[in-house]
C-alpha cells in the first residue's frame, strides 16, 4: 500500500531537528531490546551535525510531512547507509525502499558500486529483510552495477551473489563501528520500515506456543501476538486449551516429541515437569545474555522459575489474590470509613464483625473463591501461608497440614459458611454474587478485576488483610518455558527467545488489557500502570507474594486437598480430623 | 466342510477385514494395553515402570475414595433408574395423542441435543445459592434457600434430576416408537370388555412395552456407571467426595494426580468387570423376553 507520493531531498544542515525526531521516533521501539544499546537513542543536534558534515542524509516527505531519513557517507570502496529510520505510522508504504533506492544511485553517481551496512545479529528479521530485498534488487540489478559481492566478514553467511546490498551480520563489526561513527552498525529501524510485501517474502520463522488463556486475556494475547509477527516477522501458532487440559497434553505430547516450541504454564507446574523431564532446563547465563536477569524480577517470581537450582522457566506475570470491596453492599451495611468508602478490614476480628454487619437473607459479607468457595484450594493456600503453615514442612519430607498452624485456618475455614456464618454456602458463584451485589468483601483472583468493570460493578480494590501472622498474599506467575525438542533447531529455539523478550518488553500493555500486573520490574514504574487504582494495589502487594512450594507433588497434594476442605467449609468433618486424615493422604503419594 | 462354505467363509472374512482391523486397533489393543498397564506402576511421562503383579488391584480394595466413588456411582444408578424409565413413560403416554404432540416431542426432545457442559452450567446457576432462580422463588414462596449441591444429602438427587431433565427426550423418543407398535386391537378389544384408562395401562401398555422398558433399563445402568460429565461441572465430586464417581476418580488419578496410568487402568478394569457383569445380566434377561 503505498500513500501520496514519496518526494525525497537531500537534507540540509537546517533539517538536523527533523531528522533527529525521525531518528528517535523510529528507533524507540528498540529501547531496552538491544545489548549494547543502540546508540541511535543517544543521538543529538550535534551529533547527526557532524554526520551530516561526514556525508550526507535524505529526507523522504509525503505531502510536504518528512516521514523518514537515512544517512550515508563514503568509505574507501563502498558507501555505507546507516540510521534508516521510518515513522512507525507510515511503514511498510515504500518509504524505506525510496530511501535507499536513493542512496544506491548517489552511490553510482560517486562510481561506487558498493553499499553496505550492518545488522545487529540479535534481529534476524531485520538481517532476513536486507537479504529479500537485495535479492530482490539483483533482479533487475540496474546496469553499471557490477556484482556486487558480499564484503566484510563474508564466512559463513548465506547469501547470493548478485546483491547490490550487502548485509554486514557480524555483531563484532557492528560494536567496532559503534563509537568510531555515528552510523553504528545497529541500523534497525529498517527493520521495520519494510518495503513493499511481495509474494515471495516469507515469514522469518514460525513457532508453536500452547497457553491455557481461554478467557478475555486470550484475545489480549491475540492482538499482541499479532504485533509480534508485524514487528518481527515471527510467526506464532497458538493452540490454547483450558490449563487442567493443557498439562496432560504437555505431559503426553513432549517425550513424544510432538511438543510445542513454547508454552505457558503456572508455576506451580514447573517443578513437576521438570521432574518429568518436559521441559529444558535453560542456562542462566545465556537468559541472563538475553537481558533476564534476577534483579530485574520480583523474588517470589523469578524464584517460581527454577527447581532444584536449575531454571525451567521465566515468570510472565503475576495472577495473584487481592481484596474486592462492593460499595453498595458495604454503603448499605454502613461499614464505611469516615470518608463514607468502603474501608478495607485490617485484621481478622474486624473482618469477621464487618461481615456480620453485612450478612442477612442472601446477601453475605466475605468470600474467598470463585465458582466453589469451599473448594478454592487457592484461598486455603493463602490463608495457610499467612499462617506461617504450608501443604509440606519447609524440607518438604513430609505433610504440614496437620500442624497447628495450619488446623487453625481449618477452623476458620469450616466456620465461614458454618459457625460464623458470613460466607455464602459451598457452590455459590461468588462472581456472580457478588457482581448481584450480593456480597460485600471478596477475595479472589486479580484476573476478575477486568471483568468486573465490564459488568459495572461499583467496587474498590483493597490488599488482601492480614487474617492471620502475615500479609501474604498467594501469587501464581505463568511461566514461559522451553518444552523439551525432539532434536534441537536454534532457529525456533532463537525466535521463541526473540517473542519472550519482546512480550517482556510490551508486558505493560498485557497488563493494562489483561490486568496482570508483570513479574518483571520494569513495567511497575510504567505510569499507564501506576495511574490504575487496582493495578497500583497489586503493586503494592509485590512484597508480600507468596508462591507454591517447589516439589513435584505440589499439584497432586492440591487435588487431593480440594475435597478436603470442602468437606470441612460444609461441616461434613470436624476440622482437625479432616486435616489429618489430608496429612496421610499426602504423606502416601507416590514419589 | 465343504469346499464352497470354505470359499464362502473367507470371501466373509475379507469383508469383515477393515472392520476388524479397525477394531483390533481403536478397541482391543488399547483395552488389552490397558490391562497390561494395570499390572504395572507406569506413571504417564516416565520412561521406565516395573510390573508389580495385583498391587495395583490390592491398593484399590484400601483406597477409601475408590470405594467411596463405587458407592456414590451404584447409588446414582440406582437412584436415578425409577425416574429415568417414568418419567419420559408418563409424557410419552402425554404425547403419544393431542393436538401439539409434534411440536411438545421437539420441546422435550431439545435438551439432549445440548451437550453436557452446557446442561450442567445451566443447571449450576439455576441451583445457586445466591443467585440462582430456584432459591428466588422459594424465598419469593416463604421457604426456606438451600444449596441443593453443597448438602451432602440433597447433591446427588440435584444431579439425577439435572440428568432426568437432559436425556428424558431420548427416551421419551425410544417409547413412542414402543407405543406405536402396540396393535391398536388390543385397545378395542379392551374398550369393548369395559376396561378403564388405568386397567388398559396395567393391563396391555405396560406388558407389551417390556422390551423397551429392558432396553431403556439396560442402556441407562450401563451408562450410570460412566457417569463423570453432569458431575464434574455441577459438583466437581463435592461437597467433599459425597458425589465423586469413579470414572471422576479415574480420571483425576490418571491426568491430574501424578498421571497414575497404572492405578488408573486398574480402576478402569474393575468397571469394566460391573459393567460387563450388568451387561450379561441384562442381555439373559432381554433374551428371554422379546417375543410377545
Amino acid at each position: 500500500m503505498r500513500v501520496g507520493t514519496i518526494t525525497l531531498r537531500e537534507a540540509t544542515t537546517s533539517d538536523v531537528p527533523t531528522l533527529l525526531a525521525l531518528v528517535h521516533a523510529a528507533f524507540e521501539q528498540y529501547r531496552d531490546r538491544l545489548d549494547p544499546p543502540s546508540g541511535a537513542h543517544h543521538e543529538t543536534a550535534a551529533t547527526l551535525q557532524a554526520a551530516l558534515q561526514a556525508g550526507g542524509a535524505v529526507l523522504a516527505c509525503v505531502a510536504g510531512e518528512p516521514v523518514g531519513c537515512v544517512f550515508y557517507h563514503r568509505e574507501r570502496d563502498h558507501v555505507y547507509v546507516g540510521r534508516l529510520s521510518v515513522l512507525p505510522a507510515l511503514r511498510r508504504r515504500g518509504v524505506g525502499h525510496a530511501l535507499t533506492d536513493d542512496v544506491e544511485r548517489r552511490a553510482r553517481a560517486m562510481g561506487v558500486s558498493r553499499v553496505r551496512l550492518g545488522v545487529r545479529t540479535a534481529l534476524p528479521r531485520l538481517r532476513a529483510y536486507y537479504e529479500r530485498c537485495g535479492s530482490r534488487r539483483a533482479r533487475r540489478a540496474p546496469r553499471g552495477l557490477r556484482d556486487a559481492d558480499l564484503c566484510g566478514h563474508g564466512e559463513g553467511l548465506a547469501v547470493e551473489s548478485r546483491r547490490t546490498i550487502a548485509a554486514v551480520m557480524e555483531d563484532r563489526m557492528s560494536r567496532a563501528l559503534t563509537r568510531r561513527t555515528f552510523l553504528i552498525a545497529s541500523a534497525a529501524a529498517a527493520a521495520a520500515t519494510p518495503w513493499p510485501r511481495r509474494g515471495a517474502a516469507q515469514p522469518k520463522a514460525t513457532i508453536t506456543y500452547w497457553n491455557g488463556l481461554t478467557g478475555a486475556d486470550g484475545k489480549v494475547m491475540d492482538e499482541l501476538i499479532d504485533r509480534f509477527t508485524r514487528e518481527t516477522g515471527i510467526r506464532v501458532e497458538q493452540q490454547r486449551l483450558p490449563w487442567a487440559e493443557l498439562y496432560p497434553k504437555l505431559q503426553v505430547s513432549v517425550p513424544a516429541g510432538e511438543g510445542p516450541d513454547l508454552a505457558l504454564i503456572h508455576t506451580v507446574e514447573v517443578p513437576h515437569f521438570a521432574n518429568d523431564g518436559v521441559l529444558e532446563a535453560i542456562d542462566e547465563a545465556a537468559a541472563g545474555g538475553k537481558g533476564f536477569r534476577g534483579e530485574e524480577y520480583l523474588p517470589a517470581t523469578w524464584q517460581g522459575g527454577t527447581f532444584q537450582g536449575k531454571r525451567y522457566s521465566l515468570p510472565l506475570d503475576v495472577p495473584q489474590h487481592v481484596l474486592y470491596l462492593n460499595v453498595k453492599v458495604m454503603k448499605e451495611a454502613g461499614v464505611t470509613g469516615p470518608d463514607g468508602q468502603p474501608k478495607a478490614p485490617a485484621s481478622r476480628d474486624e473482618l469477621v464483625t464487618m461481615a456480620k454487619k453485612m450478612t442477612r437473607g442472601d446477601t453475605f459479607g466475605f468470600a474467598i473463591g470463585t465458582l466453589n468457595p469451599g473448594r478454592y484450594t487457592w484461598g486455603f493456600h493463602n490463608l495457610l501461608w499467612q499462617n506461617g503453615a504450608n501443604i509440606y514442612t519447609p524440607d518438604l519430607k513430609r505433610a504440614g497440614v496437620a500442624d497447628p498452624a495450619a488446623v487453625e485456618v481449618a477452623e476458620f475455614w469450616s466456620g465461614l459458611a458454618g459457625g460464623l456464618g458470613i460466607a455464602p454456602p459451598a457452590n455459590a458463584n461468588c462472581r456472580d454474587a457478588f457482581i448481584a451485589g450480593r456480597l460485600g468483601m471478596w477475595i479472589a483472583g486479580s484476573w476478575n478485576f477486568t471483568g468486573l468493570r465490564e459488568a459495572k460493578v461499583d467496587f474498590t480494590a483493597a490488599p488482601v488483610p492480614r487474617l492471620f501472622r502475615q500479609p501474604v498474599v498467594w501469587s501464581m506467575p505463568h511461566q514461559y518455558a522451553f518444552p523439551k525438542p525432539k532434536s534441537a533447531d536454534r532457529a525456533r529455539r532463537e525466535a521463541a527467545w526473540t517473542h519472550i523478550r519482546w512480550m517482556t518488553d510490551h508486558v505493560a500493555e498485557w497488563t493494562l488489557k489483561a490486568g496482570q500486573v508483570s513479574a518483571s520490574r520494569k513495567a511497575h514504574s510504567d505510569p499507564r500502570v501506576t495511574g490504575d487504582p487496582v493495578l497500583k494495589t497489586l503493586l503494592g502487594q509485590a512484597p508480600n507474594w507468596q508462591v507454591g512450594q517447589p516439589t513435584p507433588k505440589w499439584v497432586a497434594a492440591e487435588n487431593i486437598t480440594r475435597p478436603v476442605i470442602d468437606s470441612i467449609y460444609t461441616g461434613q468433618k470436624p476440622a482437625k480430623v479432616a486435616m489429618e486424615e489430608l496429612a496421610r493422604q499426602i504423606n502416601a503419594l507416590p514419589d | 466342510m465343504p469346499r464352497r462354505r470354505r470359499r464362502q467363509t473367507r470371501t466373509a472374512y475379507l469383508f469383515l477385514l477393515p472392520g476388524l482391523l479397525l477394531f483390533a486397533i481403536f478397541r482391543l489393543y488399547p483395552l488389552l494395553e490397558g490391562l497390561r498397564l494395570s499390572f504395572t506402576n507406569a506413571r504417564l511421562g516416565r520412561a521406565t515402570y516395573q510390573y508389580i503383579g495385583l498391587a495395583n488391584y490390592t491398593r484399590l480394595a484400601d483406597d477409601t475414595r475408590f470405594t467411596v466413588s463405587l458407592w456414590n456411582t451404584a447409588f446414582y444408578a440406582v437412584a436415578s433408574t425409577l425416574p429415568i424409565l417414568a418419567v419420559p413413560l408418563l409424557l410419552a403416554l402425554a404425547l403419544n395423542r393431542g393436538a401439539l404432540r409434534n411440536v411438545l416431542r421437539g420441546v422435550f426432545f431439545f435438551p439432549f441435543t445440548l451437550s453436557v457442559v452446557t446442561v450442567g452450567l445451566a443447571w449450576l446457576w439455576l441451583l445457586d445459592p445466591v443467585v440462582g432462580p430456584f432459591n428466588y422463588y422459594l424465598r419469593a414462596l416463604g421457604m426456606p434457600a438451600r444449596s441443593w449441591l453443597a448438602d451432602p444429602a440433597t447433591a446427588m438427587w440435584a444431579i439425577i434430576a439435572t440428568t432426568v431433565w437432559w436425556v428424558t427426550g431420548y427416551y421419551l423418543v425410544v417409547y413412542l416408537a414402543g407405543l406405536q407398535d402396540i396393535p391398536r386391537e388390543l385397545y378395542e378389544a379392551a374398550a369393548l370388555d369395559g376396561a378403564g384408562g388405568g386397567r388398559t395401562f396395567w393391563t396391555i401398555t405396560l406388558p407389551l412395552l417390556r422390551p423397551v422398558l429392558l432396553f431403556v433399563v439396560v442402556t441407562h445402568v450401563i451408562g450410570s456407571f460412566q457417569i463423570f460429565g453432569q458431575v464434574f461441572v455441577l459438583t466437581g465430586g463435592g461437597p467433599g467426595d459425597a458425589t465423586r464417581t469413579v470414572v471422576q476418580h479415574l480420571y483425576e488419578t490418571a491426568f491430574q494426580n501424578f498421571f497414575q496410568f497404572g492405578v488408573a487402568s486398574a480402576m478402569a478394569w474393575v468397571l469394566f468387570a460391573i459393567i460387563l457383569v450388568f451387561s450379561v445380566l441384562q442381555f439373559r434377561l432381554l433374551r428371554g423376553h422379546t417375543e410377545y
